[in-house]
């Protein structure tokens, strides 16, 4: 019993159905196809693989030849899998999915929704192009307020390139950016004898954001270092294409994971607390193998999307 | 949009000084300081305050029922919560510290150093860098009393004048880090209210500097 009415569950129900519909329905336009991640991967693998990933969190499993199993533990790990050995570095491979995680917590396992594509093979800014206006306008049919966010990991890359740091360096800067705790970077940089060009950038990272009018002015008025420059460009080529007032631009965006390697996107809904979908361009990984192929792709909290959906009523 | 910019203050030592900050760059101006209110609207500046225990802030903020607070680091750092770190208000100040009885070895290549402490994050990260085994007895308050009863080796724990500590008979083995009051923010909050969140944050910046020339 959840303490809801038959009217109430049932106006839920409805809510899951149309929204995973009309999310199924945006990209199968497109082309994609549904692919359905495995539910199990051997704990052995998943763990060596994944040497940072809260092993209390995943919900484990013993099957009759007594190995240990994880359920579901995400989604990217099974596509990568199984996919990326199949693939040439040419041909371009589409696939979406709507499946539940799984994680153990102290007291109970919970599942959690999440709809997502990934675009193999797809064309440097053609595809970035695409994945955007696609976004866009599945959430503009939601009809909530919402914004989009984007960044970019080759902007961050090079940034990082150029300050040469060693690696205990940037594990710190990477922390003060994903905080945007300007008062300590700023302390950092006074420490470090990077070029001046650089030193007033890391001073004035965080002012790198806004609309993309903001960073065409920004790239108008002062010029960053050439190579950043150059990855900024970039970005407000992408941006160019789009009119819409959700977009928002961020050169600080970092992300924990390694993998991403060009454009980087959040979204956000007003009444939300936290993101409800991330994605970017990436190296999609075989995590089990050598193979590695690029890729776009996202994927979106829907339960965090339902859940606003009913709250709007 | 919510019209009003939400700030959870916390009670408190550090909430006073906050109000004198707040109060200083031309905000709740008109609120009564010792009032006992947990909300107060500040019409003319659209902030709505939220009165809070300090260790609930990042609650308050991660749940985007604040769009702004103000916390210790210490507690940002235990938390390790999503949230982004506008501003080092700068008071508040205090040390992290390994305290026990004067010689007790904190380095034990092949033992357990057993730790009583409020923040077994922050204790468990220092420790793994230093390579040293250790067992966190997890306490909610009064830690001095753990070595004293031979519960724990040592304690980490916020060490402000010290004098706790000389009173039981413990002594500061090693310092660890200094810890302050931060302006923090919900990184949601941030995209929807950006413009008025850095003007806020413009305003304390000022109001810390002018706080900077009156010293």
């Amino acid at each position: 019993m959840n303490g809801k009415s038959i009217e109430e569950t049932m106006k839920l129900q409805t809510i899951k159905y149309q929204t995973t519909q009309k999310c199924i329905q945006f990209v199968s336009d497109l082309g994609f196809m549904m692919y359905e991640p495995a539910y199990f991967e051997s704990y052995d693998r998943f763990v060596l693989s994944h040497q940072r990933v809260n092993k209390e969190s995943m919900v484990k499993l013993i099957n009759p030849s007594k190995e240990v199993l994880l359920l579901r533990p995400d989604v990217t790990t099974s596509i990568a899998s199984n996919i990326v050995p199949l693939l040439n570095d040419k041909d371009e491979l589409k696939l979406f999915y709507y499946a539940t995680m799984f994680r153990q917590t102290e007291s109970k396992i919970t599942g959690r929704k999440q709809f997502g594509i990934e675009w193999f093979n797809a064309k440097e800014d053609e595809a970035e192009k695409d994945v955007l206006r696609l976004i866009l306008d599945l959430f503009k049919s939601f009809e909530m307020p919402f914004i989009l966010e984007i960044g970019s990991e080759a902007f961050l890359k090079t940034l990082f390139d150029q300050l040469s740091l060693t690696k205990q360096e940037s594990e710190l800067l990477k922390e003060m950016i994903a905080y945007k705790d300007e008062d300590r970077l700023k302390a950092w940089v006074k420490t470090k004898s990077f070029s001046q060009e650089y030193r007033d950038l890391l001073n004035t990272l965080f002012r790198l954001q806004g609309t993309p009018a903001k960073l065409k002015q920004r790239l108008h008025e002062s010029s960053l270092p050439k190579p950043l420059n150059d990855s900024a460009l970039e970005l407000l080529n992408i941006l160019s294409a789009f009119t819409e007032k959700e977009i928002r631009f961020d050169l600080s965006m970092i992300s924990e994971f390694e993998y991403y390697t060009g454009l980087r996107f959040k979204v956000y809904l007003e009444n939300y607390p936290k993101t409800v979908l991330k994605g970017g361009r990436y190296l999609a990984v075989n995590p089990y193998g050598d193979e590695a192929r690029s890729a776009i792709g996202f994927s979106m909290d829907t339960d965090a999307v339902i859940k606003e959906l009913v709250k709007r009523g | 949009m919510d019209e009003f910019l939400t700030i959870a203050l916390p009670k408190g030592r550090l909430g006073k000084v906050a109000y004198e900050r707040f109060k200083q760059a031309g905000m709740l101006v008109s609120f009564e300081k010792d009032s006992r209110r947990l909300v107060f609207i500040d019409s003319k500046n659209n902030m709505r305050f939220l009165f809070v225990k300090p260790v609930d802030v990042i609650t308050y903020v991660t749940n985007k029922v604040a769009d702004i607070g103000i916390v210790g680091k210490d507690q940002i750092i235990e938390e390790q919560a999503a949230i982004y770190e506008l501003m080092d208000l700068a008071f508040g100040k205090c040390r992290f510290a390994i305290a026990g009885f004067e010689g007790t070895p904190i380095l034990r290549q092949n033992g357990v150093l057993r730790i009583a402490t409020k923040y077994p994050v922050i204790t468990r990260n220092y420790f793994k860098q230093k390579n040293q085994n250790i067992e966190i007895i997890p306490l909610s308050g009064s830690v001095e009393l753990a070595p004293l009863v031979g519960l724990s080796d040592c304690i980490v724990d916020i060490v402000e004048t010290g004098k706790t500590l000389k009173e039981n008979g413990l002594n500061v083995l090693e310092e660890m880090f200094e810890v302050s009051a931060r302006l923090i923010s919900n990184r949601v909050s941030y995209r929807f209210k950006n413009q008025e969140i850095l003007s806020l944050v413009e305003r304390l910046n000022q109001s810390k500097e002018s706080s900077y020339e009156d010293d």
